[in-house]
């Protein structure tokens, strides 16, 4: 094989690598955006508001003065707010708990979506349960997506448990009870 | 290869500027004729699969159509036919009429949309349109239809394939015969609708077979080798063995298929473009390469022949008669298709990939810049717009494709040209050095 056809194929093979490490890096990688907001703080979603605040932890839930469910984990209670001021629902069809890692909790008991009707406001306590080494950097993710669904929002809220207080959490919530009487409220928006 | 580079780059942006508003015109004419027919077969789907596969057809024709007559606009600002000398300029209906041009590249340009995924996306955002308006229960898309049929009765599945092929044999002997033009619309649009479903149902058959063969033994007997190799490696460190997968299953899932898209979409693009520009262009092109400045006389000689040439080169005598003519009539009907469709396709890849390797290292940068491009509009585009409920995307979505293609499909259609162009050019100075010398001597 002649030098310069050597030097050809060499040029090729450094140029295919560049443009295959240029498009990879250059690829979306994800179907959604990410909307951060503050805990306890209101922020646009869709076509209106959602926020999450009154974050608790614990490892018993009492509802009307009975236990209902006990965890050697360590169960987070947060609420969760959505207004629709506009004429078009808002809805969060999926919640999550995001964890360090890749790890994800599911919604705790969680059967149904929540979300708000055009002109009110709804207020659900949704509760996760983790793993009490799994607390540090927790944040909440709330989506819309649907079986067919485009390039969507995505709300995340850090609930403020750091590497420096997880610990702290983590010892408070043992034999502590979550009480909560209703899953949802909904009010009516002025 | 940067002389390669500096080429492609000022044509490329050069024919875009120059050609701008026919471009738009051909490229907006064709979304538009493939956007109604998506629409067409979104509402047929309700009616029937069938018919909205067939409609669905029409808006991969736009789209080809479009494709083509812009590569062939490109083509003529470049001067590529003026290239030919005119000593070999022989008129051939092939290359000069589109519904016989359809006929050569419709099979290479499907087949490189599915290859690369565009067929299953844009099957897969039909369903979506379908499941949007009607239910996630409706049972009528057209996905769900072909493939439900490949698994179901793959028998009928052939027949239908069986059946549509010979529904264009005998649409393209009748345009043959008559010269009537929209026979050979209807030709290339039962072609189209072979192809989709030949593309749908083969690709459920190929998943059964590859599900039929994991649960066969050999499959277990290559788990245990692997499981013994592991062992061995284990031995020499015991870290070894993760090393050792990690490595192939990084290779094997991210930088082989990278590596492997960077170069081969550029590459067959321009392979299946290079068919627009016709045989003659193509056969001259061959020539050049070997070191040969003059093409070939005979009719049927060159690689990028017709098939009948080539047989009446080959086989001189009138054929046979009665039975034995009737077999060698339905045989060559058959290897025809090879010779006129598959084959040109392949020899075409051949040729540009024996353009050198700095031709070919400039001309993926290239092509890569325009994919990385494209990939930074999306962002933009999705950061600018942000994230939406679907109703939003299914109303704007496509013209937000529009407004990512109408730049950067465009220059990639050119550089298309301009790299086949420069092909030419490479191996008409090739042919010219291995042109013999002239020899002085008293006479």
């Amino acid at each position: 094989m002649s030098r310069r056809r050597v030097v050809g194929v060499v040029t090729a093979l450094v140029c295919v690598t560049v443009v295959a490490l240029g498009t990879r890096v250059s690829e979306e990688s994800a179907d959604y955006a990410v909307h951060r907001a503050p805990l306890g703080v209101l922020v646009d979603y869709d076509a209106g508001r959602a926020g999450v605040d009154a974050v608790e932890v614990g490892t018993r839930l009492v509802r009307n003065g009975q236990v209902t469910a006990q965890t050697t984990g360590v169960f987070v209670a947060l609420r969760l707010h959505v207004q629709a001021p506009g004429t078009e629902e808002v809805r969060f069809q999926q919640v999550a708990l995001l964890a360090q890692g890749s790890t994800s909790y599911a919604g705790y008991g969680l059967g149904s979506t929540v979300g708000a009707e055009p002109g009110f406001e709804t207020t659900r306590l949704v509760l996760f349960e983790v793993s009490p080494g799994r607390i540090t950097d927790l944040t909440f993710e709330g989506r819309n997506t649907k079986i067919v669904s485009g390039f969507h929002q995505r709300l995340q809220v850090h609930l403020g448990i750091t590497a420096a207080n997880a610990a702290g959490w983590a010892a408070a919530a043992q034999g502590r009870e979550i009480a909560y009487e209703a899953d949802e409220v909904t009010r009516g928006l002025g | 290869m940067l002389v390669d580079i500096r080429v492609l780059a000022v044509d490329t942006g050069r024919v875009f500027w120059r050609l701008l508003p026919q471009l738009l015109t051909l490229y907006l004419a064709g979304w538009l004729g493939s956007e109604l027919a998506r629409q067409v077969a979104v509402g047929l789907g309700r009616l029937s699969a069938w018919a909205a596969l067939a409609a669905f057809s029409f808006s991969f024709l736009f789209t080809l159509v479009a494709a083509v007559l812009i590569l062939r606009l490109c083509g003529r600002e470049l001067g590529i036919w003026a290239m030919l000398p005119a000593t070999e300029t022989v008129a051939d209906g092939r290359d000069t009429s589109l519904t016989q041009l359809l006929a050569v590249t419709l099979l290479p340009f499907l087949g490189l949309y599915a290859a690369f995924g565009q067929v299953q996306t844009a099957a897969s955002g039909l369903a979506n349109e379908q499941i949007y308006r009607g239910s996630v229960f409706d049972e009528g898309t057209v996905l769900r239809v072909v493939r439900g049929m490949a698994v179901l009765h793959p028998w009928r599945l052939l027949g239908i394939l069986v059946g549509s092929y010979l529904l264009r044999r005998l649409v393209e002997a009748l345009h043959e015969r008559t010269g009537w033009r929209p026979l050979g619309i209807i030709g290339a649009l039962v072609e189209s609708f072979f192809l989709l479903v030949g593309i749908f149902g083969g690709a459920t058959v190929l998943h059964r077979v590859t599900d039929w063969l994991e649960e066969r033994a050999f499959v277990g007997w290559l788990a245990a080798l692997r499981h013994r190799v592991d062992g061995v490696l284990a031995l020499i460190h015991d870290q070894l063995p993760t090393v050792v997968d990690r490595l192939a299953a990084f290779l094997a899932g991210e930088a082989g298929p990278a590596l492997w898209s960077a170069v081969s979409q550029p590459v067959v693009w321009l392979a299946v473009a290079a068919l627009v520009f016709g045989t003659q262009v193509l056969s001259l092109a061959d020539l050049w390469r070997m070191g040969r400045p003059l093409t070939a006389r005979v009719t049927g000689a060159s690689r990028f022949a017709r098939h009948r040439d080539k047989l009446a080169l080959r086989r001189p005598a009138a054929p046979p008669p009665g039975v034995v003519r009737t077999a060698t009539e339905l045989k060559d009907a058959f290897l025809g298709d090879i010779d006129d469709k598959y084959l040109p396709a392949l020899h075409s890849l051949r040729l540009v990939l024996r353009a050198g390797g700095g031709f070919l290292g400039a001309y993926v940068l290239l092509y890569g810049a325009l994919t990385i491009l494209r990939n930074y509009l999306d962002r933009l585009l999705h950061g600018l717009i942000g994230g939406r409920e679907v109703d939003f995307w299914f109303v704007a979505g496509p013209f937000l494709d529009l407004a990512r293609a109408v730049p950067l499909e465009l220059l990639r259609l050119c550089l298309l040209a301009v790299a086949f162009r420069r092909c030419l050019e490479l191996f008409r100075h090739r042919a010219a050095d291995k042109a013999p010398a002239t020899v002085w001597g008293l006479a």
